[in-house]
């Protein structure tokens, strides 16, 4: 029953037993059971705690202010209006999934020292389902994805979010604790998984799909950024969920353009073309606008019109124009102002779960 | 030959290090997994399988002394009923009876029987985990246990001050663990041990969604600091309440202010009022009101805490006596196992109420067990005489109560000898024993009995002055330097006395000699009420109550010293209480007596006397004589 002890009191018992033929080979073994006893004891008193516990606690100490709570749209069938962010420069840029969350005009942040913020989604990546998020805040602790880490299989993790929304205000994130399982694309999956994402991503042995967990760290035992946790995600076939973090190597190479976009953006917001470009001219109708932010679908594409032309069908949904991502009917409205009528439009669309890139020229 | 024993001395050395490891990854490794198997080896003689008597509903527990005393969950008990059988690692059921439930805390003690030396598990120190250590949790999870051998589970403490909020009843998880160990169904009730072994929580809730009643890595667990404040109630045998304040705040701007003080509440005695700010309760520092909400729920009702507020930036150090949360009424609700039906219940693992309710799965586990019918009260066979009683008031030998329904016989013998049923008790039982425990700590009850028909103390008042006082069974008189003072009994019982600072200890220590003297006469009635703190510092005291004719006293016994700590006298006026401590306890030649007496009364001392000499045989009539000569304008 006390297995453990078995390594250690054997020997001594052979140093009781009677068939123990000389006093010489006696006092050996009992050296030699010194030898073993002591060091273990030792260890075993000394060291109450296993010190990885003692790093851990600054490890994830430090981790946890560089995950915020965000809360936005949702809280209805199922879909819960929070999910979680990391930081990932000291001027208030943060990462997190693209999800209805995110599907509003009110998004708050709130850092881990319960700072609120409301912030705003001004870029987004369809392919990676990611967004970049901003709040006017300095000198934020923050993860470096330049620094960031490839983690082998087998890396333990500890991963950091605001699941099931248990932390609202100033209360530290939720910590669990795993490994890495596996390295491995979802594209290899078509059609297994509802997402436009295709790349690679780091399988976890540990529950990350959780409501709320989407957009938190994922760290190493080193405290360094090894990935993001991804959307709750469910196999079409059997059912099972997946639980997933997004390469921090992805993420790196994918942050810069939307750091970019939001620059494109700032500026293009100022400029005026006497010409715009309207839906009619490419023979798109948009579903009715009716609530804050309608999302971008198109309703019914005109006979005979560039749209038609180009691909695009009823039920698809817009979500890049040039690279800048629209939330929402209004955005995509705003977004034509800004570009003239005889310019090439690159639409992203999304089509189920594939992503479509469709150029697009008014007659 | 001393070649060869070298050799495998030598040999030996090797192999000591490649197994246990002095140093270099691997080692440690080796050495951190043989230190967690020795732990758990050591720990699971401790974990307990509870299983309803017709084995229908389960869930986990921990021991926690040697004589069978079993923390579990309340709504595994709501689920196994008055008695329980409970099973150990050494592959025995025990017969096992209700002794208390914390309703609103999800916290039940049981007793075991059968054995008097049960593997208990050591109390550690909840405050003081952080988020990112190790912690097991070992337990019954889905009733595996059919072997009676638990489950043991492995994972880091995920957060930490959590707030869970009340599932349809009064169950609300306060400051409570958050780990990824895997918390199941049937993990209830069982124990959440640190590395090195010690109990620092009791599993009871998860946070499931949309993949039914399994773990996703979010459990949580009652701290074992908060539980261990109502072990001493809930081995009275009581269904025990959690605290408010008497008095409610709101956030706003950052701040917690007052946004209502109770009438009647000791907050409002001891100064708080509206609109001021909240800034640490019970040594925590309270941020926003559902920090303090979140702090307030670890605490039993009755028992005090240090209060910090802030008005007009000036800062006030208050002690504060806590209320209760609830009504006696909607308590007693909480626990109605007779009246419950039942078989079919299932609810081993409660949902948060803000998550939707899973769907019910079938609960494995259970078929092994289904055998017989649970006892009910219908099985009671006619004519059982309900048991002897002389008075219609309980008193600490009197056994089971009059008038109250005997258990069912189908019950083991061992469960009938130990349950009696009574309003506010889930076993009253153990009340009884409990009461006799303090008692007997304070020595032996005709010590006191065979004194004399008054006691005299001769003392130094604080101040300097001489003070002799003399206690008799109803009246108590003392001379104050060149002060008189008389008191008598009924006072207490007056709705409009108003007693001076002289009166008042005079009152006290009639009341202090009634206690030591008469025990069972001293008081109609005595209750034991658990163990609470008597002032700031941080031991907790076994509390009984004398309840007198529309007055109450409290005894706060430290019952491994066998020695009264501080005496509690709520006259029939209301309001503050007069305090006694004591302490410089020495020996006299009777027994040990305190020499310093300290009299407060609202957080306030009122009066210290150092007792110079005790005289438990004063001749009274040479104390009138005496009175009536030297004093003849006293009075």
């Amino acid at each position: 029953m006390n297995r453990s002890m078995t390594p250690l009191t054997s020997p001594s018992h052979a140093a009781r037993h009677p068939a123990d033929n000389t006093g010489r080979l006696r006092s050996a073994l009992s050296h030699a059971i010194v030898w073993l006893v002591l060091p273990a004891v030792f260890l075993l008193i000394s060291t109450p705690r296993p010190v990885r516990s003692a790093d851990a606690r600054d490890v994830l100490d430090r981790a946890r202010g560089c995950v915020v709570k965000i809360f936005g749209a949702g809280g209805f069938r199922g879909l819960e209006p929070y999910q979680s962010g990391v930081t990932i420069t000291a001027e208030g840029h943060i990462l997190t999934v693209w999800s209805h969350v995110l599907n509003t005009d009110f998004v708050t942040v709130v850092l881990d020292d319960g700072r609120r913020f409301d912030a705003e989604v001004v870029a987004a990546d369809p392919r990676h389902e990611i967004a970049l998020l901003t709040v006017d805040a300095s000198d934020l602790p923050h993860f470096d994805l330049k620094n960031a880490t490839e983690a082998p299989v087998g890396t333990p993790i500890f991963a950091l979010s605001n699941l099931f929304g248990i932390a609202s205000g100033d209360e530290p994130v939720s910590v669990q604790s795993g490994n890495v399982a596996a390295r491995s694309s979802l594209g290899r999956r078509l059609g297994v998984y509802e997402t436009p994402y295709q790349g690679d991503v780091y399988l976890l042995d540990v529950v990350t799909s959780n409501p709320g967990s989407a957009g938190g760290a994922v760290i190493d035992h080193a405290g360094r950024f090894v990935g993001m946790i991804g959307k709750e995600m469910q196999d079409a076939r059997d059912d099972t969920w997946l639980n997933f973090a997004l390469p921090a190597d992805e993420l790196a190479s994918a942050v810069p353009a939307l750091l970019g976009v939001e620059t494109e953006s700032d500026t293009s917001k100022t400029t005026n073309v006497n010409q715009p470009v309207t839906l009619s001219a490419w023979g798109l109708v948009l579903v009715p606008d009716v609530v804050a932010n309608t999302p971008a679908y198109i309703d019914s594409v005109g006979e005979n019109s560039a749209a038609r032309a180009a691909g695009l069908r009823p039920d698809d949904l817009i979500v890049l124009v040039d690279g800048q991502v629209v939330t929402s009917c209004r955005r995509l409205r705003e977004a034509l102002e800004a570009i003239d009528r005889s310019a090439t439009v690159q639409l992203t669309v999304q089509r189920g779960s594939e992503l479509l890139e469709v150029p697009l020229r008014a007659p | 030959m001393k070649i060869i024993t070298y050799r495998i001395a030598f040999a030996a050395t090797l192999l000591a290090v490649a197994a246990v490891g002095l140093s270099g990854e691997p080692n440690e490794l080796a050495l951190a997994e043989l230190r967690r198997v020795e732990v758990i080896s050591r720990l699971t003689p401790t974990v307990v399988s509870v299983f309803a008597p017709d084995g229908s509903e389960g869930g986990s527990g921990v021991v926690i002394s040697s004589d069978g005393l079993v923390l579990t969950n309340y709504h595994v008990v709501l689920g196994t009923g008055p008695w329980a059988k409970c099973g150990l690692s050494d592959g025995k059921l025990y017969d096992a009876v209700i002794v208390g439930v914390d309703p609103t805390g999800d916290i039940a003690l049981v007793k075991m029987f059968g054995r008097d030396d049960f593997p208990t598990a050591q109390f550690g120190d909840s405050d003081s985990l952080v988020i990112g250590d190790n912690v097991f949790v070992m337990g019954n999870p889905f009733m595996l246990a059919t072997d009676l051998q638990p489950t043991v589970t492995y994972g880091i403490v995920s957060g930490l001050h959590r707030y869970q909020y009340p599932s349809n009843t009064f169950l609300e998880y306060t400051d409570c663990i958050q780990t990824d160990a895997s918390i199941n169904p049937g993990n209830s009730g069982g124990p959440l041990f640190d590395t090195s072994g010690r109990l620092v929580g009791i599993n009871g809730r998860a946070s499931f969604e949309k993949r039914g009643r399994i773990n996703v890595g979010v459990g949580y667990a009652i701290s074992i600091n908060q539980a261990r404040r109502f072990i001493g109630a809930l081995r009275g045998g009581w269904i025990v309440d959690h605290a408010s304040l008497g008095a409610t705040a709101q956030t706003s701007g950052g701040r917690t202010i007052v946004s209502s003080v109770g009438a009647n509440s000791d907050a409002q005695r001891r100064g708080l009022r509206f609109g001021d700010e909240i800034v640490e309760l019970a040594g925590r520092d309270i941020t926003t009101a559902n920090v303090l909400k979140n702090v307030l729920g670890t605490y039993p009702s009755g028992w005090r805490v240090p209060l910090t507020y802030r008005r007009d930036n000036e800062w006030h150090d208050i002690l504060v006596r806590l209320m209760p949360l609830h009504t006696p009424e909607d308590l007693a609700a909480q626990w109605q196992p007779d009246a419950q039906d039942r078989p079919g219940r299932a609810i081993p693992l409660p949902v948060p109420a803000d998550e939707p309710p899973a769907h019910d799965d079938t609960r494995p586990g259970a078929e092994g067990h289904a055998d017989g019918s649970p006892p009910r009260l219908e099985d009671l066979p006619d004519g059982v005489p309900p048991e002897p009683s002389p008075r219609n008031v309980p008193m600490p030998d009197d056994g089971v109560p009059s008038g109250q329904a005997p258990p069912p016989t189908a019950w083991p013998q061992i469960v009938r000898d130990h349950y009696a049923t009574r309003p506010g008790f889930a076993n009253y039982t153990f009340n009884l024993d409990e009461q006799r425990r303090v008692w007997a700590s304070l020595g032996d009850a005709d010590t006191f009995k065979s004194t004399g028909a008054a006691w005299q103390l001769a003392a130094a008042q604080g101040s300097g002055g001489a003070v002799r006082l003399v206690m008799g069974d109803v009246d108590a008189a003392g001379t104050f330097g060149n002060r008189h003072a008389m008191v008598s009994r009924d006072q207490l019982a007056a709705t409009d006395a108003r007693p001076t600072a002289d009166e008042s200890l005079l009152l006290s220590l009639l009341v202090w000699r009634a206690a030591l003297r008469g025990r069972d006469e001293a008081a109609p009635e005595c209750v034991y009420l658990g163990t609470f703190p008597a002032g700031l510092e941080d031991t907790s005291y076994d509390t009984l109550e004398l309840r007198f004719d529309g007055w109450t006293a409290h005894l706060m016994v430290d019952a491994n010293e066998g020695r009264l700590a501080a005496l509690e006298v709520y006259p029939a006026t209301g309001g503050e209480p007069l305090e006694l401590h004591f302490a410089d306890y020495r020996s006299t030649d009777k027994t040990a007596l305190p020499h310093t007496i300290r009299l407060m009364r609202a957080g306030e001392t009122v009066d210290t006397i150092t007792v110079d000499a005790y005289d438990l045989e004063l001749d009274t009539d040479a104390v009138v004589r005496e009175a009536t000569s030297d004093n003849p304008a006293g009075d």
